[in-house]
């Protein structure tokens, strides 16, 4: 099958996962109804192939990374030819390998993205059914795609995944977060010096880009290395029609525009992962748009953020292995496995497992680990909340990870708090105006943030610091017991953290 | 069918409406039907007049209650050309970076030098010429 879009469709239907619908749906709250709906049990993603008031033509796929609380990849990995059955443990390890060998992309002539090119006049993005997702929106959303910009100082493609409002028929409205690449890229080197920033918006293509596009990598690290990596092959791409900016060759859209200095336009409010109708209408980035290419009848990818679809989805599939890709680079001394589970408790706390040692390298090592943890944008960048917890609590199980935080956090020593730091978004939607005036302003949001110390503080006697059944019984009597659950007639399969405790990557 | 826009005001909206009725102001409108955002100067009123349609106005956490009403006066367009961005092979500068930085602003410090700077001293010049010429007439 095709490493595309609609490859990915034909591999969804071979394997059960796809709904096609030929009745005539609306683009305004319908499609994404249907994906809030199937977030809800791990359900099939859906193809419209009927669209009302969109000329004959553009198709949507919506709830494409629908999945579950313990396979949140299932989608990701049937997109990459993965085997959809691995847990997340094996999901985590299966990704983290492929990504550490990267791939550079090859050039190549055109593409299918070019079977229909638009420029100037001829440019409508509203006669694409890009959909409204909930009411009180500020407009309709992109919220998945591969936007795709250029350092101008050094060979560095890079792309990402923002939720872009559709403005008007020639105009998005870009919202990158304060953290991420593109705003260090935009702010220093195009702005400042006074200069607009091309930019393309892919739409569709080979899901390995956006995914890519979706992770939060070091600075320098293309995503379409990346992208190589996790597919196995090198993405072929190709020159947009008004930049020399490179784009997938199989992109179903591609958006071309430039964002120029100092503009804004007002954008939100939105439906987010971390909560309903997140932010006051802000001022953001606009994308002028001079050019559209397609392929014909295009096939457009709908994503929602509400608990269960796809977009935590896929965070929860990429988010894990690409943060402790971070770790990994600064020297963290954190678990290199399923250490956060950043969507399902919320998008902006985090769960981070903590490699302890004894004695401490030196009093307040810990302490100096949290700052450095902090001082890095992409991670102390994201969160507001953070909880680290010792490397052998299983963070997937709540009572496990309730156990730590419960009983080893000191109220009195272990819980920072600092008042003002660049945070992804303040949770709450419902704060006062003048409070967002406080934290939200140009350069990012600062919010509050608190860091949970849930590690155990010394080691205690026998090295046993907590009670479960991985830690008060010999892995042999472990072993024998989960062996002869099912056979003693006990219907449910026993849930043994062991492996995942025990997985290094 | 009457047409549906909405508007957004910031908290305390009573006080921007009140601002806002019986005159034109700029803001920007939504279109209901598409979901198209544009500026334009508009007029709001909260009985149904001629030329005027149907308006919701949003604020913080909900609508405002109540019948509002829009008139479109003028829609703002920008008539815009495209924007072709020159190619640069990438990593012209890689390495570079500082090099060429120093040279393109060698580069505009000599254009400055030829245009504004020149045309300074000639002006100094001749108001330097103007008062000899004039010292020397007195005299």
């Amino acid at each position: 099958m095709a490493n595309d879009l609609r490859g990915f469709i034909d591999s969804l239907r071979a394997s059960g996962d796809l709904a096609e619908i030929n009745d005539e749906v609306d683009w305004n709250y319908e499609i994404p109804a249907y994906e809030v709906l199937s977030g809800r049990f791990g359900g099939p993603a859906f193809l419209f192939n009927k669209i009302k008031g969109v000329p004959k033509g553009p198709r949507v796929l919506a709830a494409p990374f629908v999945g579950s609380f313990y396979k949140p990849h299932k989608k990701a990995a049937i997109a990459l030819g993965i085997d959809p059955n691995l847990d997340r443990t094996g999901w985590n390890r299966e990704l983290g390998r492929r990504m550490a060998t990267m791939m550079r992309p090859v050039e190549v002539s055109t593409g299918s993205c070019k079977e229909v090119i638009k420029m100037g006049k001829d440019v409508n993005l509203l006669e694409f059914p890009f959909t409204y997702h909930a009411i009180g929106d500020g407009g309709r959303y992109i919220f998945i795609s591969a936007t795709v910009i250029k350092d101008p100082d050094m060979a560095w493609i890079n792309t990402g995944n923002y939720a872009i409002e559709v403005f008007s028929r020639n105009r998005l409205v870009i919202t990158p977060y304060a953290h991420t690449n593109f705003l260090a890229i935009y702010t220093n080197k195009y702005e400042l010096r006074g200069k607009s920033m091309p930019v393309a918006v892919c739409i569709g293509g080979d899901p390995a880009v956006t995914m890519a596009a979706g992770m939060i990598l070091p600075p320098g690290i293309s995503e379409y290395d990346i992208a190589g990596g996790i597919r196995g092959t090198p993405m072929e791409l190709v020159k947009a029609e008004t930049s020399d900016l490179l784009v997938p060759a199989n992109a179903e859209v591609v958006i071309e525009g430039e964002i120029r200095p100092y503009e804004r336009l007002p954008e939100g409010p939105k439906i987010e992962v971390f909560g309903f109708s997140v932010g006051p209408r802000q001022p953001f980035f606009p994308i002028r748009v001079h050019c559209i290419t397609h392929r014909k009848n295009p096939i457009i990818w709908d994503v929602h953020t509400a608990m269960g679809a796809s977009a935590p989805c896929l965070q929860e599939s990429l988010a894990n292995v690409a943060f402790l890709g971070q770790v990994k680079v600064f020297g963290l001394p954190f678990k290199i496995g399923d250490a956060l589970a950043p969507t399902r408790t919320g998008a902006t706390s985090a769960v981070a497992m903590y490699k302890k040692k004894y004695p401490e390298d030196y009093p307040g090592f810990m302490k100096d680990v949290f700052d450095k943890f902090m001082g890095l944008p992409g991670l102390g960048g994201v969160f507001a909340k953070e909880a680290f917890v010792d490397d052998d609590v299983n963070i997937l199980d709540m009572a496990d990870f309730y156990d730590a935080l419960f009983t080893q956090v000191n109220p009195a020593k272990d819980i920072q708090k600092t008042n003002r730091m660049t945070v992804m978004t303040i949770e709450s939607s419902w704060m006062e105006e003048w409070d967002r005036d406080k934290y939200v302003g140009p350069g990012g949001i600062l919010g509050p943030k608190q860091i949970y110390d849930a590690t155990t503080k010394e080691e205690p006697p026998q090295g046993v610091r907590r009670l479960s059944f991985e830690t008060i019984y010999p892995e042999h009597v472990q072993k024998w017991v989960v062996e002869n659950w099912q056979r003693l007639g006990f219907e449910e399969e026993p849930r043994w953290n062991k492996p995942y405790l025990d997985a290094k990557f | 069918m009457a047409k549906r826009y909405r508007i957004f005001i910031p908290e305390k909206g009573a006080e921007k409406l009140n601002e806002m009725r019986g005159r034109a102001t700029s803001d920007v409108v939504i279109d209901e039907d598409t979901q198209e955002q544009f500026e334009a100067q508009i007029l709001i009123s909260a009985e149904a007049e001629e030329g005027y349609d149907e308006l919701v106005i949003q604020e913080r956490g909900g609508y405002l209650p109540g019948k509002w009403y829009v008139k479109i006066v003028e829609r703002e367009e920008e008539d815009e050309g495209i924007t072709v961005f020159e190619s640069m092979k990438l990593g012209d500068r890689r390495g570079y970076m500082l090099r060429s930085m120093m040279a393109e602003d060698k580069e505009q410090e000599k254009k400055e030098a030829m245009t504004t700077e020149l045309e300074k001293r000639w002006k100094q010049k001749r108001e330097l010429v103007d008062k000899v010429l004039e010292k020397k007439q007195k005299d």
